[in-house]
């Protein structure tokens, strides 16, 4: 079974070279270009094994993301990566407290991306 | 707000508890250490109310000192004679009433909480910092080399280039990146600019082919972004925390900046920019404010419950939140983004 991985940040650039390198190591990737986008994802589903989020984004930024998945009782076993150029602790400590599982900062080289995604689903490298 | 009220029986805490409660704050009773203890994690207390006397109440309140947060500390008096004051001044207390004081007395020295805390969170801000200088973060070389450093993990490698060696196109792409510090009431405006021969070795070195012009000005606004990223980074070991806006594209760089450089790579050149500006903030109603925008100050709800924060970068999300739980009419302050 493919592992899906939604990868939500409103820059296409990013979207395009993560979508790229996960693809490339056989997973499924889902785009979402902002956290309202993510919500309607998930909720129309399948939902992804692996969320990566970003933080600053138009309409719902990443944090309103995660407060409305650590909301919702059956996404919260959803494990999420922030992917950032956000650095603020304060920021940082709350996204912990949410419930993220891990705070990558931008500019993240894919191989240390695709070792989190790896830990966190679970997945051994192919 | 989150109020604890320490009290081992008296006729005193139970009314105490209903003015509160009726004022929509959310109050717990604690009548021993290990319950203040527990009352105390996750979320600390915005107030202790401790009702004396109590010859153990001295001994609770140290455990307040280890918060992370300052918790202000009330002491309901069965006498307010010297003694009594004296001893509550002695332990730590922020405030003092006597027991039997009217609600609206009770009531109005918990809402004065609410604006001394947002005060001495502004004056904080002022007292704890020096003014922002683009030096703080490095000398004009060191600059280069860290924007340099955080462009080459998305175009592949960059090298920081001397100011001035090479002309700026007439036309090209631009993208920049609002920084602002509310607290001091300027922003920092950072851009990068591509000359139009260089914007398709640009796209090739990001996405391995050309790509479209658009999604070439996307990846410019992601370096922007991340410069910008890297820029608030490093301000934050300066104890200054700038709120970063949502980058958009650029016409060109300003004239005047107050640093520049040139950035190499195999295939094309970036120019890069940063410009101090002054953000002066302005008042606003709730319902004029727009994406994007920043909040100069905190905004509470009725129930002193916080909304959003100083620096937060307005979403439309938070716009929602803040007309459903402010009146439309409220004026907040706010510098653009």
């Amino acid at each position: 079974m493919d592992i899906r991985v939604m990868v939500v940040d409103d820059s296409r650039t990013i979207r395009r070279q993560l979508g790229r390198a996960l693809t490339k190591e056989g997973f499924e990737v889902i785009e979402a270009e902002d956290g309202e986008d993510a919500l309607e994802k998930l909720r129309d589903g399948p939902l992804p094994d692996v969320l990566i989020s970003d933080v600053n984004m138009p309409n719902m930024n990443g944090i309103e993301l995660l407060e409305q998945i650590a909301e919702t009782p059956s996404w919260s076993d959803l494990p999420v990566v922030m992917l950032t150029t956000e650095g603020d602790p304060k920021v940082v400590k709350y996204a912990r407290k949410l419930g993220a599982k891990g705070w990558l900062v931008k500019p993240c080289r894919p191989p240390l991306l695709l070792d989190v995604v790896r830990q966190l689903c679970g997945a051994v490298a192919s | 707000m989150k109020l604890v009220l320490i009290d081992r029986q008296s006729s005193e805490g139970p009314r105490l508890g209903r003015i509160l409660t009726a004022l929509g704050h959310h109050v717990q009773r604690v009548d021993d250490e290990d319950a203040l203890v527990q009352s105390l994690t996750p979320d600390a207390p915005d107030v202790v109310i401790a009702v004396l006397p109590d010859p153990y109440i001295e001994e609770w309140l140290p455990w307040l000192d280890g918060v992370e947060s300052h918790v202000y500390r009330i002491a309901a008096l069965r006498m307010m004679h010297g003694d009594a004051v004296a001893r509550a001044w002695d332990c730590g207390m922020d405030d003092l009433f006597a027991w039997g004081a009217s609600p609206e007395e009770v009531v109005g020295r918990i809402e004065a909480i609410t604006r001394i805390r947002r005060w001495a969170y502004t004056l904080g801000d002022v007292l704890d910092r020096q003014p922002f200088s683009l030096s703080m973060l490095g000398s004009e070389a060191e600059l280069a080399e860290s924007v340099a450093h955080e462009l080459s993990a998305l175009a592949g490698e960059m090298k920081a280039q001397p100011a001035g060696a090479q002309a700026l196109g007439d036309e090209g792409m631009a993208a920049e990146v609002l920084l602002s510090l509310p607290d001091q009431h300027l922003a920092l405006r950072f851009g990068l600019f591509v000359a139009d021969s260089m914007s398709r070795p640009f796209g090739t070195a990001v996405f391995g082919e050309p790509e479209t012009h658009e999604l070439r000005i996307d990846a410019l606004k992601e370096m922007a972004n991340t410069v910008g990223g890297a820029l608030k980074r490093q301000s934050l070991r300066h104890g200054m925390t700038f709120a970063m806006g949502l980058p958009r594209e650029a016409k060109a760089p300003p004239a005047a900046v107050d640093w520049s450089g040139w950035l190499q790579h195999d295939t094309f050149s970036l120019f890069a920019w940063a410009k101090v500006v002054g953000a002066r903030p302005r008042r606003l109603a709730v319902g004029a404010l727009r994406e994007g925008m920043v909040l100069v100050q905190r905004v509470l709800g009725i129930n002193g419950r916080l909304i959003a924060g100083v620096g937060t970068v307005l979403t439309q999300r938070t716009v929602d939140k803040l007309a459903k739980h402010v009146c439309e009419s409220t004026l907040v302050q706010v510098t653009n983004s």
